[in-house]
């Protein structure tokens, strides 16, 4: 599999690690409560199509990519640098 | 006490290595300091850069060869080789993170008809001067390195992180050992 | 010798001389060792896996499922390698498999006997009890009877090799319509690669008699001269992956007798292609009749190749069998090139077989043959009844299947094509990859040409390049015409449908009978497609026959799933570069040259390599010098080097609001010339890392890691910075390789480090927690006051390139104080002895809480991690603490790992009250002291546990005590 990187062009997976899902995006306020960060970091959608993701480029730039990526066949449908694109 | 003395990376190994037509040499070039611009502040680093060092900051994926060699090293970073870290750091100060970088990597060009072959062997990135020309550079994995690879005319510059400097060479120097023997093969 | 007198592309001035089962025999250059073997009038190649039945040379390519040897000697021997892809070279060994003691008498031929108890589901029924038996007897007696090729046993001393290569077009087979595309493409200035398995390009130009004149070698030395194109023969594409990544194995020097030093044997490619071609051509499928695996029944195109290719005839007297005109041109070819054929059977009624000096049957099958170690006559039956035909050699064409198989790598699945009878590729089975020729069921040699072209030019369309025209040369156009005829219905004797497994109609129909009826039920009760050959001459005629059993079409049942590789990859080539110092990089610290000088052992941390003690003459155990350095060390002064832990430059005008968030503790509050010790969290309130931040001015921190989550950590910050804070102004680098650190410790480090910095520092310039910028040695260094050994501690930090001499001048003066190197056994000792903790506490299931550290997340801010680590589950008695325990047997032994119980508690996991993370022998106090978690533990200081080790040293008594062991009040780091 293969990942186009907005600053390195497209690259070979090995060169990036997954987080998981781009909901890590978006941290509740410190005083949202226990079950608001509870939602935030256990609950995940898990869906058979376009799935909202982050990876880090960690063998290359170091940037973090919003991804979005088809789970059934692997094709990505969009790439972003996370930093640009927080939510 | 006395003066510290000085080791270059890759003191005690085996350096330059030739083997066949393809040569691994250390690149000797002296002070180097990595370059972060704070928020918006790209244009400005870049105004200090040019009124001082006649530099400024290369495109993303390119590195660039004038008084002072500089180096596009991942997102919001780049290297300048060629002024003392501290006189860039207060030039760039408020502008941009500055740290010294000098002793941080080892730097090795690789040289030599066969420069690319050897590569792919420990690189998954395209080094076709098509699409990766002299000048071009990544950051990549290398001899499972994170590593930085540039485009010199006639070779490539690679650079790791300076304590896996004993592995880069080997794996390197393996490799040319194994194109050499292919290129007596046909 | 069946070699004809003329024709075939092999050297008759170049013989090679080769060994198969010790006879010595003579081939030529251009042989593979099947068609040499072949040529020598070997039939008999091989015994079959599991009923030990004669086999010969079935195929001429990867296909093949019966002609498998042993090839090569000793360590180098190889099993299970194909003959009729095997180049010769003179000096081969090759010997035959799974036969004892030869291949002419073999013992195990007794099975073939037993065959009505060996059916399929045999091993199932039979080996069912007692279960016991399945593991010591009845496998190991099963294994020694069936099966391929055996291993040496002995490392594989072969060199081989991974690389990558990248292309526009990736073109995979070098037929007719892979010729003809890589052409086009290159002609069209793309990057093409074009990949064949085969040593020859070619495909089948190269096995018919109807070939195009010279075009073939023409186009050949063309894409051969041109820089935009690279030609890979003997290459195999094993895989199709996403996003147009390809597998491929190329054969560097399996064709070589001598291979030279460095030389890789094989490389493992990954190929990385903006579209791809797959002109992979067809594999002829058999029909499955009565004793239709007797050496000298082959494949009819097999037949005509090494007649054409080879010049070798593989019978006197040939028949053959057909379903389809294509069948029948083998009879010609062969006439043609003076081999003699007796009959040409066609299972069609109604079609007018071509006229021939042969005897000709329609709506005729193959009832039988004859002939224990090679065919010596078949047995024909048509409507006028039976009769026997002399034959040494049987062509079967039952057809042909395009070769979808990378075409369902990525879950597509083939669809199947009434008119030409067999499975195609779906549409875009496979992104950017376009199906050509034989392969996208185009058979004829026109249609392939111009498939070829056709697809390459749309890919460069695609690809905006401009495809140039490319002018074909004339070439048949034969269309298909066949009529699926899998089996011979009724007959006697057992008829095969999987050569290499052994399954015959009758297994596939035991299969059906006792309900396994899905495809992949039946291909796992039967073994239908298995194994080296993974079915490619067998597994449509499996399923069709299924289909047939249960009254469905074809498509209906489906077919099983083919997964890469394409033919077998050794597992040496995919671990090439892995092995050795290969596995993983190795990092060395600035101090690696002194420290292996004094003989210091290594040991791993991470990727680096860190001294574990320094061994003094004398000294004939580790304990000896790790006892003696920890004295050393609380007496004197001791130097270490701690360059492996992460260093992290920060900086920027929001670096201390930054800091505050991912730090549990207050980090904004530091003053410049201060470092202070920080907890960071996981968002789910656990502990991720703990270590210093320094700051060095206004706005600019060096944060440490510990040495294993260096990266770990850099990613996390990175995270914080770019995906939740992106407002945040600020701007981090690592500087660990910058910086050689070294600790210098204990109650005389002030005088080293004083005899090496300028200016000179005192307790009011570096106070416990201060740092500074100053000279050292001459160079600008830094120093920091902490300790991570319980002892008035500094680490000095220069550029790398003066580490080593750094080192080496810390250790002299150390050693005129009557202190010197310690190692990270000391290091470690001292630690747990001050219950400062590591990864073995920081292993991901703790919290600040059960590490005594709640005071370090702070109440009044927000960080990582803390409104997670405040839920109830997290807090109180239940629990594990860490304390500190010693043995009540003062001389007894503690061992990391051991869980603990209640005294006298069974120890079963309901007992279970936590664990030991870290044990050592503490001289200070003479006794082992270790470091544990323990339910509910700090309020069970004084009482008495006990540690169960399990695979070690049993129970050990243990008092529960207060951390640190020594020291409490911190007065030595202060002093």
């Amino acid at each position: 599999m293969r990942l186009t990187c907005p600053l390195c062009g497209v690259r070979d997976i090995r060169e990036f690690t997954y987080l998981g899902s781009a909901k890590l995006l978006e941290r509740p306020a410190g005083d949202a409560g226990a079950a608001v960060f509870h939602d935030y970091v256990h609950l995940r959608d898990n869906p058979a199509g376009a799935n909202r993701e982050l990876w880090y480029h960690g063998m290359g730039c170091c940037a973090w990519l919003h991804v979005v990526r088809d789970t059934r066949d692997h094709t990505v449908l969009d790439v972003r640098l996370a930093q640009e694109d927080p939510a | 006490m006395a003066e510290l003395t000085s080791l270059p990376p890759g003191s005690g190994l085996d350096l330059p290595l030739q083997i066949g037509s393809a040569a691994l040499a250390q690149a000797g070039l002296g002070a180097c300091a990595s370059v972060m611009p704070f928020k918006g502040q790209l244009s400005e680093v870049n105004t200090r850069l040019k009124s001082r060092f006649s530099a400024r900051l290369a495109d993303v994926g390119r590195s660039q060869e004038a008084a002072v060699w500089t180096c596009w090293m991942g997102r919001n970073l780049w290297f300048l080789w060629g002024v003392p870290p501290t006189r860039l750091a207060e030039a760039l100060a408020g502008a941009a993170a500055v740290t010294d970088q000098s002793d941080a990597w080892a730097i090795m060009d690789l040289t030599g008809q066969d420069a690319g072959h050897i590569l792919a062997r420990l690189t998954p990135i395209d080094l076709d001067p098509g699409v990766f020309p002299p000048g071009a550079t990544a950051r990549t994995e290398l001899a499972h390195i994170m590593a930085s690879v540039t485009a010199l005319g006639q070779g490539y510059r690679i650079m790791v992180p300076r304590s896996y400097v004993g592995t880069l060479v080997h794996d390197i120097g393996q490799a040319m050992r194994s194109i050499d023997a292919q290129q007596a093969l046909s | 010798m069946s070699r004809l007198p003329d024709g075939g592309m092999v050297d008759r001035s170049k013989a090679l001389k080769f060994r198969f089962d010790g006879r010595l025999y003579k081939g030529l250059a251009g042989d593979t060792l099947a068609s040499a073997l072949l040529a020598n009038d070997v039939r008999l190649v091989g015994r079959s896996f599991k009923y030990h039945r004669p086999r010969g040379v079935l195929s001429a390519g990867s296909e093949e499922p019966n002609a498998l040897v042993e090839l090569g000697e000793f360590a180098h021997r190889l099993p299970n390698t194909r003959a009729t892809t095997q180049e010769l070279f003179d000096g081969l060994v090759a010997r035959s498999q799974n036969r004892w003691p030869s291949l002419r008498f073999d013992a195990m031929e007794i099975n073939d006997l037993l065959a009505p108890f060996l059916a399929a589901g045999f091993y199932y029924k039979t080996f069912m009890w007692p279960a016991a038996f399945w593991e010591k007897l009845y496998e190991p007696v099963i294994r020694r009877a069936a099966g391929l090729g055996r291993l040496s046993g002995q490392r594989d001393p072969s060199e081989y090799d991974k690389a990558w290569a990248h292309c526009d077009l990736l073109v995979i087979g070098a037929g007719p319509a892979g010729l003809s595309a890589a052409l086009r493409a290159g002609q069209s200035g793309a990057r093409v690669i074009l990949a064949d398995e085969d040593f020859v390009l070619g495909g089948r130009l190269v096995a018919e008699r109807q070939d195009l004149g010279g075009w073939t070698d023409q186009v050949a030395a063309e894409l051969d001269s041109m820089p935009n194109v690279t030609v890979m023969r003997r290459t195999t594409v094993t895989g199709a992956y996403d996003t147009g990544t390809y597998g491929a194995l190329q054969r560097v020097a399996d064709h070589l007798g001598h291979v030279p030093q460095h030389t890789p044997r094989q490389t493992f490619w990954r190929i990385v292609a903006r579209r791809a071609v797959l002109a992979g051509g067809a594999v002829e499928r058999p029909i499955a009749f009565p004793n239709n695996d007797r050496p000298g029944v082959m494949l009819a195109g097999a037949v005509r190749a090494y007649v054409k290719r080879w010049a070798v005839a593989p019978g006197r007297q040939v028949a053959v069998f057909t379903n389809n005109n294509d069948g029948w041109k083998t009879a010609t070819d062969l006439v043609a090139a003076g081999v003699r054929v007796t009959a040409v059977v066609d299972s069609r009624s109604g079609v007018t077989l071509p006229k021939g000096p042969w005897r000709g049957f329609t709506g005729a099958v193959i009832q039988d043959t004859a002939g224990r170690q090679g065919l010596r006559n078949v047995t024909v039956r048509d409507a006028s009844g039976t009769r026997r035909i002399e034959a040494d050699c049987l062509a079967v064409s039952g057809g042909w299947n395009p070769n979808v198989h990378l075409t369902c790598h990525m879950n597509g699945r083939p669809l199947w094509r009434e008119d030409i009878e067999a499975f195609v590729s779906a549409s875009g089975a496979i992104p950017g990859l376009a199906v050509a020729g034989a392969a996208a069921g185009a058979f004829s040699t026109k249609a392939a040409l111009e498939q070829g072209s056709a697809v390459a030019a749309e890919a460069l369309e695609d690809l905006g390049l401009t495809p140039v025209p490319l002018d074909l040369p004339e070439a048949e156009d034969a269309p298909v015409k066949t009529s699926a005829f899998w089996h011979v219905p009724e007959g006697r004797g057992r008829a095969w449908v999987d050569f290499q497994n052994d399954v015959t109609v009758k297994d596939i129909q035991i299969a059906h009978a006792e309900n396994f009826r899905s495809v992949e039920h039946m291909k796992r009760y039967t073994t239908l497609g298995m194994a080296t050959d993974q079915g490619k001459t067998s597994n449509i005629a499996g399923l069709a026959i299924l289909a047939e059993l249960a009254g469905q079409t074809i498509p209906d049942v489906g077919t099983t799933t083919f997964r890469p590789p394409y033919t077998p990859v050794q597992l040496g080539v995919l671990g090439a570069r892995a092995q050795g110092n290969g596995f993983a990089p190795t990092r060395l610290t600035p101090s690696h040259a002194a420290s292996t000088a004094r003989g210091a052992p290594m040991v791993e941390a991470g990727l680096w390599l860190r001294a574990q003690w320094f061994p003094q003459s004398g000294e004939t155990y580790w304990r000896q010098s790790c006892d003696r350095e920890v004295a050393m060390v609380r007496g004197a002064v001791g130097i270490c080097d701690v360059t492996t832990l992460g260093k992290i430059d920060i900086q920027g005008p929001d670096a201390a609001q930054f800091l505050d968030r991912v730090y549990s503790n207050m980090m904004s509050s530091l003053a410049p010339g201060r470092v202070r010790y920080g907890l960071m969290l996981r968002e789910d309130g656990f502990v991720m890392d703990d270590g210093t931040c320094a700051c060095l001015a206004p706005g600019h921190y060096v944060v440490t890691t510990t040495t294993g989550a260096a990266g770990e950590v850099m990613a996390h910050l990175e995270f914080c910075a770019q995906c939740l804070w992106p407002d945040l102004d600020v701007a981090m680098i690592s500087v660990t390789e910058q910086w050689a650190q070294f600790a210098v410790a204990g109650p005389m480090s002030r005088a080293v480090v004083n005899g090496v910095v300028d200016p000179e520092v005192t307790d009011s310039t570096f106070p416990f927690l201060g740092c500074g910028v100053l000279t050292v040695g001459g160079v600008s260094g830094r120093l920091f006051r902490i300790s991570f050994s319980g002892e008035h501690a500094y680490e000095i930090a220069v550029p790398a390139q003066y580490g080593d001499a750094l080192y080496r001048n810390l250790v002299a003066r150390a050693e005129m104080l009557g202190g010197g190197a310690y190692g990270m056994e000391a290091l470690n000792v001292m630690r747990i002895e001050k219950g400062l903790l590591t990864h073995a506490e920081l292993h991901g299931r703790t919290t600040a809480d059960d590490l005594g550290l709640a005071r370090m997340v702070a109440a009044k801010k927000d960080c990582i991690g803390k409104v997670m680590s405040q839920r109830p589950g997290l807090h109180g008695p239940e629990r594990e603490q860490l304390v500190g325990l010693r043995p009540v047997d003062r001389t007894a032994k503690l061992t990391g790992g051991a869980r603990l119980t209640r005294p006298g508690a069974e120890p079963v996991r309901t007992q279970d009250e936590g664990y030991l993370t870290s044990v050592c022998h503490s001289p200070d106090l003479g006794h082992m002291i270790g470091l544990a978690f323990l339910r509910n533990g700090r309020a069970r200081l004084g009482q008495t546990v006990q540690a169960v080790d399990f695979l070690r040293d049993g129970t050990t008594l243990c008092e529960v005590v207060a951390i640190p062991f020594i020291d409490p009040e911190g007065e030595k780091l202060r002093g």
